[in-house]
């Protein structure tokens, strides 16, 4: 079980490494850390192996950018980051009324979290993805809010959605520059 | 001062290592082995020791039980000039210093 386990484990860490790997050491190296590691018999040797990797794909993608690309990659982190906080704040807050309100801002901690988590990991990806999944999310939730639905608050709503889509579209331009980062030749030190 | 590059304490293990053997092909996970440094410290040296032309690499056949091909490295002759080179001063400053290399 155990021994399983930490196969598992040693496995979704190996394929985080080759994924954050910057494409300027793709394929050969990316090949060459995964080829080392499909030799391993023991899952401690794999695991650790592994851990390592994940650590050389990351200062190998720190020392691929340079100081804007970093100052961008730590806002759409921090960006995410922090707005999960104002919204774990928020609902701790709105806790004892037992509004609808407490739940939809605990579901926007989480989601904010969760995009700051996948930048952390994978900057030119994770922003454009769950920003534009959300911006078409934002535009769904205000059709539906035109229906005569008979919602209560129905100006909070509206006001909850055009603050979410301003948020997303500052996150969306962030994410394009980051992809247009990511994708440029790097200079040689 | 900047420190030269290719000159820390995990470098001159892992040229030691591959000097034993010098034009042998060394397999990552056997380096590691050898030189006791991790893979998280070993492949960005391979990385920085490839760009700068004193490793070279290839892809090598299974060797039973492995099925896979395997990436493996030895250094170039300019990585042995250097490693040479870097691994006599170290044993020069260590016997000036009355210390074992």
């Amino acid at each position: 079980m155990i021994r399983t386990l930490t196969w598992k484990a040693a496995r979704a860490i190996m394929g985080l490494a080759i994924a954050i790997l910057p494409a300027s050491r793709r394929p050969d190296w990316r090949d060459a850390m995964l080829a080392e590691f499909l030799h391993l018999h023991r899952p401690d040797q794999a695991l650790a192996f592994a851990a390592g990797c994940l650590r050389a794909s990351i200062a190998e993608r720190n020392s691929a950018m340079s100081i804007f690309h970093r100052a961008l990659h730590l806002g759409g982190f921090a960006i995410p980051a922090h707005l999960a906080l104002v919204a774990f704040w928020s609902a701790s807050n709105l806790a004892g009324a037992g509004s609808t309100f407490t739940a939809v801002f605990v579901l926007l901690g989480v989601v904010y979290a969760g995009v700051a988590g996948w930048t952390l990991f994978r900057p030119d990806h994770a922003l454009v993805r769950s920003a534009s999944i959300a911006l078409a999310i934002c535009v769904a939730l205000f059709a539906v809010t035109r229906l005569p639905l008979g919602l209560a608050q129905e100006r909070l709503y509206d006001a909850l959605i055009f603050e979410s889509m301003a948020i997303w579209v500052v996150l969306l331009g962030l994410g394009v520059a980051l992809r247009r980062y990511a994708a440029a030749p790097v200079q040689a030190n | 001062m900047p420190r030269r590059p290719h000159t820390s304490r995990q470098a001159r293990a892992l040229f030691a290592a591959m000097l034993d053997a010098p034009t042998s092909w060394h397999h990552g996970y056997e380096l590691m082995q050898a030189t006791a440094i991790k893979s998280g410290t070993l492949y960005p040296l391979l990385m920085r020791l490839a760009d700068d032309g004193m490793l070279e690499s290839e892809w090598r056949e299974p060797v039973a039980p492995a099925r896979a091909p395997r990436h493996a490295y030895r250094l170039t002759a300019k990585g042995r000039a250097f490693a040479v080179e870097l691994l006599s001063e170290n044993s020069f400053s260590a016997a000036a210093q009355g210390k074992p290399a």
